[in-house]
């Protein structure tokens, strides 16, 4: 399963904000592959918000069903609109 | 200046010894202080519980008695400890690290503690027993090793992969990765540098800036890695930031860098004005 990857971390600036969900609470959240801070919505650590401080312990990569599943379908479509951004790119470059 | 309380009476500076016997009145090396003062002090815990038996013996019985041998060197060994460490202290030509003598001797006091509450209790009318567990509990957890010599702890798992810090680091700064944008990497070993780093912040004055749950460390260390990633030029990085849980030394990533901090997403730079 390719990992969901919604951006830069504010924080530490060198990992990637990955969306995964938490079995235990059973919710969506994103964390950053490298500081590992937590977030409980996109908007949240894209903005650089204030990360959780009562973090999750174990985690497991989400996929595009958990997030339409959560309501995060807004993501979703930015996200397949952004892939289709660089499709088309890379597809004008070859030309 | 006469100098004959060290060199033996008549003999002046100007006229310094330098052959023939030594004076009677040698002044002794440190290692014969050092084995002197030991002595001493195991002779004198001897005799401390040879004393305190006698008065033991004499004013209890049934457990007190029974136990004494168990418990009692608890104390003592609290004793030796503390007193050793005085005399190493006081006898080291260059003197011993303060906070590392203070760390042994806290370590001696609190044995000694422990050893006087069990005998206490099982010697005397068992109101001491209740200071037991406390008194136990504090060689354990009040101890803390001074911050001078406190080391990084790589424990911590990560919710994500499972790895522990050591294998994170290592995975993600131990060799250049072009799908990451930023990346710091580090030249040789990722884990000893960034404890080399971590002794040098110690013993330096590097505070940590708080984000949410995580201290993020910025410390001069001279060639510690280079600017790798999809954005980097392969610049040399003379920092290490290390980043820990808020307020305790588990590393939850560290990374070769510039010397700044990374900067609040969205900063409003204030010299750029606005309109």
């Amino acid at each position: 399963m390719s990992l969901i990857s919604i951006g830069e971390c504010p924080v530490c600036r060198q990992g990637e904000l990955i969306v995964v969900k938490d079995p235990a609470r059973e919710m969506l959240l994103v964390i950053c592959d490298d500081c590992e801070s937590q977030w409980d919505s996109p908007e949240n650590a894209v903005k650089g918000g204030p990360p959780l401080m009562d973090e999750a312990e174990s985690l497991q990569d989400a996929s595009y069903g958990d997030l339409e599943n959560a309501g995060w379908s807004d993501l979703v479509e930015h996200l397949q609109h952004e892939e289709q951004a660089k499709r088309s790119i890379f597809q004008s470059g070859d030309r | 200046m006469d100098i004959g309380v060290l060199n033996g009476p008549g003999l002046r500076m100007e006229r310094p010894r330098v052959s023939g016997h030594r004076p009677a009145n040698r002044p002794r090396s440190w290692g014969e202080d050092y084995a002197s003062g030991l002595t001493d002090t195991v002779s004198a815990i001897s005799s401390d519980i040879a004393a305190e038996q006698t008065e033991l013996y004499d004013t209890t019985s049934g457990w007190g008695n029974v136990m004494y041998p168990v418990f009692k060197p608890v104390e003592n060994f609290g004793s030796f400890i503390g007193n050793t460490v005085g005399l190493m202290s006081a006898l080291s030509p260059k003197g011993m690290n303060p906070k590392v003598a203070e760390y042994w001797q806290g370590i001696g006091e609190s044995f000694r503690a422990l050893g006087s509450k069990v005998v206490d209790a099982l010697g005397g009318d068992g109101r001491a027993a209740g200071e037991i567990t406390p008194a136990l509990a504090s060689i354990v957890v009040a101890r803390k090793i001074p911050d001078g010599i406190q080391l990084l702890d790589w424990t911590r798992k990560s919710p994500r992969t499972g790895g522990d810090a050591a294998h994170h680091v290592s995975r993600n700064h131990g060799s250049l990765n072009l799908n990451k944008p930023n990346q710091g990497v580090f030249y040789g070993n990722a884990v000893e540098v960034v404890n080399d780093a971590w002794r040098k912040a110690k013993s330096g004055d590097v505070t940590p800036i708080t984000v949410g749950n995580r201290d993020i460390y910025v410390v001069p260390r001279d060639n510690s890695g280079f600017a790798g990633g999809a954005g980097g030029q392969l610049q040399n990085f003379n920092h290490v930031t290390i980043i820990t849980e808020k307020g305790t030394n588990r590393v939850v990533t560290a990374y070769p860098s510039g010397g700044t901090p990374p900067l609040p997403k969205n900063y409003e730079f204030p010299l750029l004005g606005g309109e």
